[in-house]
């Protein structure tokens, strides 16, 4: 415990979870977009074994830090340990199948001054359409829930209240089926983990005072709440009905809109070859121009 | 009770299985068997696109119009043996059997889109796909609640490989499980190891056991990609590096089109007389040029089609079609 507390915590930056080979490209993308649009963003990779992720990655990650309790099957189940293994005082939590496509100075300005931690409660689909999340929007009517998002979240290092929702995340999280079992019915009871609804029952028990009122922090284009609410058909994955187009400069666009926002793509196909060596490009140009 | 007249009712009914049987009007949706209505009357049907009307005489539809059924619990089913739609208890079980004992062979040249089971062979991958149509499988309309397959015998999707229209000269059969063809749609299966040494593929017949009215097969080389074989379904295509059914080389603003697109595959185009083919360089937004293939070319072999534009040195060609991948290797400018 000496020793994981000993972890200094330092500035601000993004701490992105991932456990899986695939997780640790879609870091690795998510790293190169983040530092090609915040010049002097500082990127830490959290990880269950450090020494997995591929030597050619490592330039790109300012810290690459071992999950300090051990690690759950799910990658996102391991959130309660970002509390401990942060190395800065301010923190975005970011999923890697995301891309931040824009600079982030004035929305870490506006989270540092107003918030201890932060989830965001909106989403929108490609087309930038406000998402109504009908999925969740059960948990909300049943069991009056606060819905969240858990893709992306900010937290303050040594407050009170990130501290209180790390430390019941932990008993949460490690028994995320217990919980689930013990807060919805037979039929409303997510199969697997479910990070949204995760966050938002801690969100619920531990926030209820501190709700997020406002809403417009942060645009976030979620993709899997794109396809869940039913905005593209029903299909398993949307990337097997959209099109997605990448050109210099690692511009990406969904069928006919540009995302220049923050795209959370969740989808593992997503992320093809054309698009990571675009966004590692970018990124090797916009590190020349600064030296 | 008189007995002549209970003797009687037997004799009718044996004669007439409807005998002394209320005949009930169904109005159901065509896609998902779900039923509208029940009623002693016929109705109107006006969206004759998406509903249409039976008759039945099962007695569960009096119980279900007093009340003391469920609506939820029924649904339409085919009657594989009468040919007729009716009504029956919705379950989660498919029950598949054959008409009779006499196998049905595979047209070649059925259009895929009109067969309920169809078969690929692509014998340089040495693997077949087999296909259920569940557009066309009508009496199956509840496939996507099926967890489980119920048949009164094994082997009742079998693929029988024979010599060419003589199906006692049995040269390797094909399992299928039931389930998995259902439940997605299609089943990639491999074949036989070294079956390309003894197999003449332009001298086969396929046949399987009488389930379905329709089945068709059609012989390829290798797979092509396309969205219909990853069953995705994106909007757009772009040209891919990896094998095509269509080659497009430019050399002097002349394109030279190289097609494996046989006549039978003429359902590719969906009734479209030509496909149009967006040309940018580089990236989407760089838009070049255009051009239109009418499909009558497309189907040959070789055609080229001269260019009012400049080809681009890295070319982004955009068509809409599911079934078609093009690539540009050798694309020379």
């Amino acid at each position: 415990m000496s020793e994981i507390n000993s972890i200094p915590k330092e500035g601000r930056g993004y701490v992105i979870p991932a456990m899986q080979d695939f997780e640790y490209d879609q870091a690795t993308a998510l790293a190169y977009s983040i530092k090609t649009n915040n010049k002097d963003a500082k990127v830490a990779i959290v990880t269950n074994y450090t020494d997995r992720i591929p030597h050619h990655y490592h330039e790109v990650f300012d810290h690459m830090i071992t999950l300090p309790y051990g690690s759950s099957e799910t990658t996102r189940c391991n959130d309660w340990q970002i509390y401990w293994a942060t190395p800065f005082v301010d923190t975005i939590v970011i999923d890697s199948a995301s891309l931040v496509k824009e600079n982030h100075d004035s929305v870490w300005e506006f989270l540092i001054d107003q918030y201890d931690i932060c989830f965001f409660n909106k989403a929108h689909n490609f087309k930038s359409e406000l998402l109504e999340n009908k999925k969740l929007q059960i948990y909300k009517q049943d069991y009056d829930m606060d819905i969240v998002y858990g893709n992306m979240y900010y937290f303050k290092h040594d407050t009170d209240l990130a501290l209180a929702y790390h430390k019941l995340a932990d008993p949460f999280q490690q028994n995320w089926r217990d919980v689930f079992a013990k807060y919805f019915k037979e039929q409303h009871r997510p199969k697997y983990y479910n990070n949204d609804v995760m966050h938002s029952i801690l969100n619920t028990v531990i926030l209820f005072e501190n709700k997020n009122i406002n809403n417009d922090i942060i645009n976030i284009v979620n993709m899997p709440t794109t396809l869940s609410d039913g905005n593209i058909g029903m299909w398993n994955r949307w990337t097997d009905r959209l099109n997605t187009w990448t050109s210099n400069g690692a511009k990406v666009k969904i069928q006919n809109f540009a995302m220049h926002t923050n795209l959370y793509y969740g989808e593992q196909e997503f992320l093809t070859e054309e698009i990571f060596d675009g966004h590692k490009q970018a990124f090797t140009s916009t590190a020349k121009r600064g030296d | 009770m008189d007995i002549n007249k209970h003797l009687q009712a037997q004799r009718n009914e044996g004669i007439n299985p409807h005998y002394n049987k209320r005949k009930y009007y169904i109005v159901f949706e065509k896609e998902s068997g779900k039923i509208k209505t029940i009623s002693n009357t016929p109705q109107e049907v006006k969206d004759t696109e998406r509903y249409m009307q039976t008759e039945s005489w099962n007695p569960v539809c009096k119980r279900i119009i007093k009340g003391k059924a469920s609506l939820k619990r029924y649904g339409m089913i085919w009657d594989l043996v009468n040919e007729t739609w009716d009504i029956d208890f919705r379950s989660t079980t498919l029950i598949i059997e054959s008409k009779h004992n006499k196998l049905e062979p595979f047209r070649e040249d059925l259009d895929p889109t009109r067969s309920e089971i169809f078969v690929k062979i692509f014998y340089e991958d040495e693997t077949i796909l087999i296909e259920a149509n569940r557009n066309n499988i009508r009496g199956l309309k509840n496939l996507s609640d099926i967890t489980e397959i119920a048949s009164s015998e094994e082997k009742l999707l079998d693929v029988y490989i024979t010599k060419k229209n003589d199906p006692d000269y049995l040269i390797s059969n094909i399992s299928v499980d039931p389930l998995t063809l259902f439940k997605d749609g299609k089943q990639l299966i491999n074949l036989p190891t070294h079956i390309n040494e003894k197999v003449d593929w332009n001298n086969i017949s396929l046949y399987a056991k009488s389930v379905f009215s329709n089945y068709g097969w059609a012989l390829s080389a290798s797979a092509v990609r396309n969205q219909d074989y990853l069953g995705t379904k994106r909007i757009l295509q772009q040209n891919v590096s990896d094998k095509s059914n269509i080659n497009i080389r430019v050399v002097d603003n002349v394109a030279y089109i190289d097609s494996d697109i046989r006549d039978s595959e003429v359902y590719y185009f969906d009734g479209r007389t030509s496909l149009k083919f967006v040309v940018c360089n580089n990236s989407i937004d760089e838009l070049v040029g255009a051009f239109e293939v009418p499909v009558g070319i497309l189907l040959q072999k070789e055609s080229r089609v001269n260019l009012n534009f400049n080809w681009p040195k890295k070319p982004i060609v955009v068509y809409k079609n599911n079934y078609i991948t093009v690539n540009t290797n050798g694309a020379t400018q």
